[in-house]
C-alpha cells in the first residue's frame, strides 16, 4: 500500500510505526535528553520513540517545541521519521532544524502502532509494505425513513458480531455499481427490480488488521420487498439513523450514512432549484 | 513555491549548510502558507533568546548556525533572561547567566544587534509603512502591523532569524493586502483610560479568533497601542487591528461581517478574571512590554516626591536603548525598585525570585502563571506606584 504525501525535509528512512492519535506538544509533552512522551494523557506516555517512525495528527503547544525535536536529534534520541495529517509550523520548523524526514497529509487514521512503513521525503511517499488495499462496496438500504442494519455472523472472516450494510469485495472485472448489485442479491436476496439506488459518495478508507478497505458507498431504496439473509450474517433490525449510533457496528458506518444521506439532499436541491 | 535561481543556489547547498538549511526552512514554512514566491524583507526582530524559554538546545542551535552564518538585513533581539550589566542584582544565578551569556554572544557573533526589547520600535527598528518585515514576539508583531502599518506575519524565533540570514520571508498572510482588511467591527462604548487598553486588548483577543478587528470609538496613544496590541495577541491568535474614533468607520469596510462590543461589565469580568491573587504581593513589576521613554517620564514624575516602600521587591522593564535615552527618570525610578534592562517579569528566572506578583499588563498576566509559576494581581498603573510608594 503505498500513499502520496507531501515531504519535509530530506530521507528515505524504514521502520516501525509509533502511533499517537493525540496531537503532540514538544515543550513539556516530551523528555528532550531521554526522548520519550511525558504528556500525562498520552497512550504512549513513558515510551521511547527513538528511531522510530512518529505518527501523530499534528503538533500542538508553544513555539519553543522546534528548538526541543532539534534536542531529541542532538541527543540521539529523536524518531527516525515524522508523520503529520497536518503540518504546523512548529513540528515543521523542528523537523527542518533537526534534518528529521517529515511526511504531511498522512491518513493518520489508516496506521497501526507498529506497522512497518517506509517514509520517502524526497519523493513525498508513505509504503506500508505488509498492508494490502482491497475495494469493497458498502450497500446501504433504506425503507421508508429507516435504515437496515445486518449483524455479521461467527463465519465470515472480519467484523463478526458487528453491524453493518450489505458489503464484499469488488472483483478485478466488475464495477463497483456491479458489485453492489451482486450483493445485494447474494447476502439479501434483493433484485434490481426491487430496489433503486438514490446516492453514492467518493470513496473512504477504513483500517481493518492487515488491510485497508477502499469503500465505495451506495444508498438504496426498496419499498415492501422481502430480506433473505444469506450465511454472512445471522440478524437484521430496520432502524433509524439516530438510533444507529447504539449499535456496535463496523467503522465509520454512522459517518457513511450520513454522508449518503447528505448527498442525496444536495443532489435533489440541485434538481429542485 | 516559485524560487528565482539564486533562491535554488541557496537551497542546492552552494552557500554553506547552514543557509541552505534556512532557505528550506522558509520554503517548507511558505508551502505551508500557500505562498507563492518569498519576498525581501527590510529588518526581522528575533525572539527566542532568554535561556528560560529556549535551554540548552537552543543554545546548541545558535552555537551551531552561528559559526556560519550571519543576518544579512537590520536584525534585532528580544529580551533575554536577565539583565546583560546587572544581572547579579536581580539575584540570577552563576549558572543560569553562563548559558544566558553563551546564546548572547551567538546572536552577536550572526550579527543580530543586542537590543533586547520587544520593543525594537522604540531603539532603531522602526519600519516604515508598506514595508515588509520578518518578526517574531506577538506584541511587536502587533504594533508593527497596525501601528507602523508595516507588514509582517508572526513569525517564530527560528524562522524570524532564517529571515534575517536569508532576508527574505514568504509572501502569504499579512503580507498580502486582502489579508489585511478587517473582518469584525468591535465597538467601545466608554471613554477609556490608559489601563483600559490592556483589558480591551484581552476581550478582543480572545473573542476573534484570528481575524483582523476594526476597533471604533477609540482613538488610543502610542502606549495605549501598545498596551492594547499586547494584551490581543497574548489572549488570541490575532496579529493585527486597525482603529477609528467613530463608529460609522465600519461602513467603510464591506468586508465586515459581524459587528461586537464592549460595555463595562464586560471589563470588570476581564479584569477580574485576569487576577489570581489578592493580597500578599512579593514582586511589583512594570514594562510588559517594555516602558518607553514617555512611560518613563510619567512614572517618575508620579514617585519623584514619594518616599519608597520597601515591602515589595519591584522591577521597571525596560530597554538599555530608552534607559539610555532617560537616565534622570532611571535614577528617580532606582530608589523604587531594580532597573531591569534587556529582560522582563515573564523571560526572567522570576520563578526563582517571587510568588506572587503584581501587574498592570494583561499579557504579563497570561504568561505569569504558566511561565513563571506565579499567582498574579492585575492592577491599575497608579495603584501599581502606590503600593511600592508612599
Amino acid at each position: 500500500m503505498r500513499y502520496q504525501a507531501r515531504g519535509i525535509g530530506h530521507g528515505i528512512v524504514e521502520g516501525e510505526i509509533m502511533l499517537s492519535p493525540m496531537p503532540i506538544s514538544f515543550l513539556g509533552g516530551v523528555d528532550p535528553h531521554l526522548g520519550k512522551i511525558i504528556d500525562e494523557e498520552s497512550n504512549i506516555r513513558g515510551r521511547s520513540f527513538f528511531g522510530k517512525i512518529l505518527a501523530f495528527p499534528h503538533g500542538k503547544g508553544s513555539t519553543v517545541g522546534s528548538y526541543v525535536i532539534y534536542q531529541l536529534k542532538k541527543s540521539n534520541v529523536a524518531p527516525a521519521a515524522i508523520l503529520n495529517e497536518k503540518a504546523d509550523a512548529v513540528v515543521a520548523t523542528g523537523a527542518v532544524l533537526a534534518g528529521i524526514p517529515m511526511l504531511h497529509d498522512v491518513p493518520i487514521d489508516m496506521l497501526a502502532e507498529g506497522d512497518r512503513a517506509i517514509v520517502n521525503a524526497d519523493k513525498g511517499f508513505l509504503e506500508l509494505p505488509e498492508i494490502v488495499e482491497k475495494p469493497v462496496v458498502t450497500v446501504i438500504i433504506r425503507r421508508r425513513e429507516r435504515i437496515l442494519l445486518l449483524r455479521r455472523s461467527d463465519k465470515v472472516g472480519s467484523f463478526q458480531g458487528r453491524w453493518a450494510g450489505v458489503s464484499g469485495s469488488i472483483s478485478d472485472d466488475e464495477s463497483p455499481e456491479e458489485a453492489a448489485i451482486r450483493e445485494l442479491e447474494e447476502e439479501t436476496a434483493l433484485t434490481t427490480d426491487a430496489f433503486t439506488f438514490s446516492s453514492h459518495v467518493p470513496t473512504i478508507h477504513a483500517r481493518a488488521g492487515q488491510n485497508i478497505w477502499k469503500v465505495h458507498p451506495f444508498l438504496v431504496d426498496i419499498e415492501d420487498a422481502e430480506i433473505s439473509l444469506d450465511w454472512e450474517h445471522d440478524k437484521y433490525q430496520w432502524v433509524t439513523v439516530e438510533e444507529i449510533h447504539s449499535y456496535r457496528t463496523v467503522p465509520r458506518l454512522e459517518n457513511v450514512i450520513n454522508l449518503l444521506i447528505k448527498a442525496e439532499k444536495a443532489s435533489q436541491n440541485r434538481v429542485c432549484y | 513555491m516559485h524560487l528565482t535561481k539564486d533562491e535554488e543556489k541557496i537551497l542546492n547547498g552552494e552557500e554553506g549548510e547552514t543557509r541552505r538549511r534556512m532557505m528550506e526552512l522558509l520554503v517548507v514554512l511558505g508551502d505551508l502558507s500557500g505562498a507563492e514566491k518569498l519576498i525581501p524583507i527590510s529588518s526581522a526582530q528575533i525572539s527566542g533568546a532568554s535561556y528560560k524559554t529556549i535551554s540548552e538546545a537552543g543554545v546548541e542551535f545558535l552555537e551551531e548556525i552561528s559559526n556560519d552564518a550571519k543576518v544579512t538585513v537590520k536584525s534585532t533581539l528580544n529580551p533575554v533572561g536577565m539583565d546583560l550589566k546587572d544581572w547579579k542584582t536581580l539575584g540570577i544565578s552563576e549558572a543560569f547567566a553562563t548559558m544566558q551569556m553563551r546564546i548572547v554572544d551567538a546572536y552577536r557573533k550572526m550579527g543580530v544587534e543586542l537590543t533586547c526589547t520587544c520593543t525594537p520600535y522604540f531603539v532603531g527598528n522602526r519600519p516604515g509603512k508598506g514595508q515588509h518585515i520578518a518578526w517574531a514576539e506577538s506584541s511587536a508583531v502587533v504594533f508593527a502591523n497596525s501601528v507602523l502599518e508595516a507588514r509582517t506575519n508572526k513569525e517564530g524565533g527560528p524562522s524570524a532569524l532564517a529571515s534575517a540570514i536569508i532576508g527574505k520571508t514568504p509572501y502569504s498572510g499579512l503580507h498580502l493586502e486582502e489579508n489585511r482588511l478587517p473582518k469584525v467591527g468591535v465597538k467601545i462604548e466608554m471613554q477609556p483610560s490608559f489601563d483600559d487598553y490592556s483589558v480591551f486588548g484581552y476581550a478582543i483577543g480572545k473573542k476573534i479568533d484570528q481575524e483582523v478587528p476594526l476597533i471604533t470609538g477609540v482613538s488610543p496613544k502610542e502606549d495605549e497601542h501598545k498596551a492594547l496590541g499586547a494584551a490581543m495577541a497574548a489572549s488570541g491568535a490575532a496579529s493585527m487591528y486597525l482603529s477609528r474614533k467613530n463608529h460609522s468607520a465600519c461602513r467603510e469596510f464591506d468586508t465586515i461581517e459581524e459587528i461586537i462590543s464592549i460595555d463595562r461589565e464586560e471589563m470588570r469580568e476581564t479584569r477580574e478574571a485576569l487576577s489570581t491573587a489578592t493580597n500578599n504581593v512579593d514582586m511589583v513589576a512594570l514594562g510588559c512590554p517594555h516602558l518607553s521613554v514617555r512611560e518613563m517620564t510619567s512614572v517618575a514624575k508620579f514617585l519623584k516626591r514619594r518616599e519608597p516602600n520597601r515591602k515589595y521587591d519591584s522591577w521597571f522593564c525596560l530597554s538599555r536603548g530608552v534607559a539610555e535615552q532617560c537616565p534622570r527618570q532611571v535614577e528617580i525610578l532606582r530608589r523604587f525598585g531594580k532597573i531591569a534592562c534587556d529582560t522582563c517579569m515573564v523571560v526572567a528566572p522570576l520563578e526563582k525570585l517571587s510568588k506572587i506578583s503584581a501587574t498592570d499588563s494583561a499579557k504579563a498576566a497570561v504568561y505569569l502563571p504558566t511561565l513563571c509559576n506565579q499567582r498574579v494581581l492585575y492592577t491599575t498603573r497608579k495603584k501599581l506606584l502606590e503600593l511600592i510608594s508612599k
